[in-house]
């Protein structure tokens, strides 16, 4: 009986946590809702389902600083907006770019490490614009490992596949990023 | 992968790691300037139906969670107790093979809960003639403001009362005190309903939680069944008041 007392009190108080979230952020998930070109009632649809995701993270966010936390909502309502538009249109994994590239050991042992091409603090000040030049599915499986921290069962579920070739989808989308940061460092010189 | 690479995998997936977190602060500073930009655009403007929609999500979900929780507390109960309730019910076993009387309050009451619905009747055995049954209510306490707007009273064997109160606010509350009898059946809709199983004054009941806040309470002893349900218009209907309302209520 007293640990199902502690449970209804930490309900209330994770409860009385996500109204004043809520409050604070819900015109920014709505903002961020309508800049992924959805109509208004699909708008409300993403946002509501954010708020589901985000209340299964609760003794997550808590911890958050504020900055990491705006960014955090921002990431799982684009991410839900991002899903939503997959499963309206009924894209299969055939669509994302992901699954046509075959596996190479290539890829791996081509490449040059990266810290011999960019300093970490250059890779920082470029990531941010590069994000978006990146596919759909890129971007939301980088943001969803590690913004979101999804486990490799629901980035698999996110993008219609096996959660084994996770592993391998996350290599060539880090290094895709890795290659716009560093084209786009070369441009500057 | 030779042993270099996954080395190398390992040390690339964390300076990602280390750069998205970055990210994530310079990002999240400039979406709290731009939240703050928000706040304060007309053009940012949430409709108000949809900003309450999305506070019913929350407590909907909320309500879920601990009626999921609370099941899972009493599985783990469950499960220290099972020697004791195998016991518990052979011995039960050989008294309902053996006493009338076990036999009739066991199958009084009856509950199916399906996908959308959760049907109440109650089963043979209850002889009402003998049961003096409830012939009404009355509520001791109601919010402010709420008044007797509607009632409809019939008595006799198949006694049935209801009475309908309404507040200056969009307040609507309703309460149902009806007599099945032994081959009636109440239907209550639980569709993407929360229902979690609460005592009121001693008596078993349960809470359901969807736009509105039901308390379904069961007397098998007299084949009844009272049912209060508590709505408002413009803002979410307040569990506490409603319990409050529910635990007032004094039957006769």
């Amino acid at each position: 009986m007293l640990a199902m007392i502690c449970t209804m009190t930490d309900n209330q108080s994770d409860r009385a946590f996500m109204l004043d979230l809520y409050q604070q952020f819900f015109r920014l998930m709505f903002f961020t809702a309508r800049k992924c070109h959805l109509q208004q009632d699909a708008c409300e649809e993403v946002v509501q389902e954010s708020l589901v995701k985000l209340i299964q993270k609760v003794s997550l966010l808590r911890d958050m600083p504020q900055p990491v936390l705006a960014a955090y909502i921002v990431s799982a309502t684009r991410n839900t907006a991002f899903d939503y538009t997959r499963r309206q249109s009924r894209q299969n994994a055939r669509v994302g770019s992901l699954d046509d590239e075959p596996f190479s050991a290539g890829l791996v042992s081509d490449s040059p490490p990266l810290d011999d091409q960019l300093e970490a603090a250059e890779l920082r000040g470029r990531l941010s614009s590069v994000l978006k030049e990146l596919s759909k599915d890129d971007r939301a499986l980088l943001e969803g490992k590690y913004i979101l921290q999804y486990s490799d069962e629901v980035l698999a579920k996110m993008l219609n596949c096996k959660a084994g070739s996770i592993r391998m989808k996350l290599t060539r989308a880090r290094r895709r990023a890795f290659k716009l940061m560093k084209a786009e460092g070369g441009e500057e010189q | 992968m030779t042993r270099r690479e996954q080395l190398q995998e390992q040390y690339e997936d964390a300076l990602f790691a280390l750069l998205m977190d970055d990210l994530a602060w310079q990002e999240g500073e400039r979406l709290l300037e731009e939240n703050e930009r928000l706040k304060n655009d007309p053009g940012a403007a949430v409709p108000e139906d949809a900003m309450k929609r999305c506070l019913r999500v929350i407590d909907r979900e909320f309500a879920r969670k601990n009626a999921l929780k609370a099941g899972r507390i009493s599985w783990n109960v469950f499960k220290r107790i099972a020697i004791a309730a195998c016991v518990s019910m052979l011995l039960f076993s050989a008294a309902f093979a053996a006493s009338e009387t076990v036999r009739v309050n066991t199958l009084n009451l009856l509950i199916d809960v399906c996908d959308r619905y959760t049907d109440y009747r109650f089963g043979g055995g209850t002889d009402t003639a003998d049961t003096t049954g409830f012939s009404g209510f009355e509520v001791e306490w109601l919010p402010e403001g709420m008044t007797l707007t509607d009632q409809n009273i019939k008595s006799g064997n198949l006694c049935y009362v209801r009475k309908t109160y309404r507040g200056p606010n969009g307040e609507y509350l309703n309460i149902i005190l009806d007599t099945l009898g032994e081959a009636g059946v109440l239907s209550v809709n639980t569709e993407d309903a929360a229902v979690e199983d609460i005592t009121v004054n001693g008596w078993d009941a349960s809470l359901i939680t969807t736009d509105v806040l039901q308390v379904v309470i069961p007397f098998p002893e007299t084949t009844q069944i009272l049912i209060v349900t508590f709505s408002t218009e413009d803002m979410l209907p307040d569990r506490e008041v409603f319990l409050r309302i529910v635990e007032g209520i004094s039957l006769y």
